[in-house]
């Protein structure tokens, strides 16, 4: 009885972002894609878009990294299908963080494009771009270091131990 | 005497014109998204915290859409939770 109400369940709409290491080779973000897919499918639901939003600066750094690939992707299924999915990510080292979050109870009809839900990896890139520039610059919170400089100078009002961050970065 | 002359506001010439609506109840378009850092953005301090209602003038069914949108934005690294890195 459980079982027929459990079945009768529409599948929802969710969306993953799970963020790669910057620094792993084609072939891996290909193989993690794959298996990420192969989770989706075993359980029965359904990969409605994938994109590779690429390489991008974190906003602050995750297992040393400054920059991570972001992988976005959305799927019809089930709290089981998620929760294994989440559970595989865990097991992948490459994968450095992932959020799931439900977009709807009761999507519409969904169509599924084939080209879409390819997943297309990006080269990883030799050495680190704009190391120059602080992790707030490179955020823009600040727009120029002398802007950054007269905000450290309100802050020192209310705390007195934040004077060795950012600029050395 | 009170309401003579002193039609609201009148008395400190900069409170007029602050109280706008929200803009997110003004325009369906824009809606508060956790994957959309450049808007949400706006709505943080320097030192990545959340602004307050009274500073943000949004209503309170976009701050809380807000709050949930700038958490989830950091969690997956596209807002800072500190600045002190």
């Amino acid at each position: 009885m459980a079982e027929a109400a459990k079945a009768k369940l529409p599948p929802r709409e969710y969306e993953v972002i799970y963020i790669v290491r910057p620094d792993v080779a084609k072939e891996t973000s290909e193989r993690i894609a794959q298996r990420v897919a192969e989770v989706v499918s075993k359980n029965d639901g359904t990969l409605t878009l994938v994109e590779n939003w690429g390489r991008r600066p974190l906003a602050y750094p995750i297992q040393h990294q400054k920059r991570g690939n972001y992988i976005y992707l959305t799927f019809l299924g089930d709290g089981a299908l998620v929760a294994e999915l989440e559970r595989n990510l865990r097991l992948i080292d490459e994968v450095m963080r992932f959020q799931t979050v439900k977009l709807s109870d009761e999507p519409g009809e969904v169509t599924v494009d084939e080209s879409r839900i390819k997943f297309e990896a990006v080269e990883p890139v030799e050495g680190e771009e704009n190391d120059d520039l602080t992790l707030e610059q490179e955020l823009g919170l600040v727009a120029n270091p002398h802007a950054r400089a007269r905000v450290e100078m309100d802050d020192d009002l209310d705390d007195g131990y934040d004077d060795d961050e950012g600029d050395d970065l | 005497m009170m309401q003579s002359d002193a039609v609201r506001g009148e008395k400190d010439p900069f409170r007029r014109a602050r109280r706008r609506g929200c803009p997110f109840c003004n325009d369906d378009a824009q809606s508060l998204d956790y994957k959309d850092p450049g808007t949400l953005r706006y709505f943080i301090t320097d030192r990545g915290k959340i602004v307050p209602r009274r500073v943000s003038g949004l209503c309170a069914k976009h701050q809380r859409a807000l709050t949930v949108a700038v958490k989830r934005a950091r969690v997956i690294a596209f807002l800072p939770f500190t600045t002190n890195y």
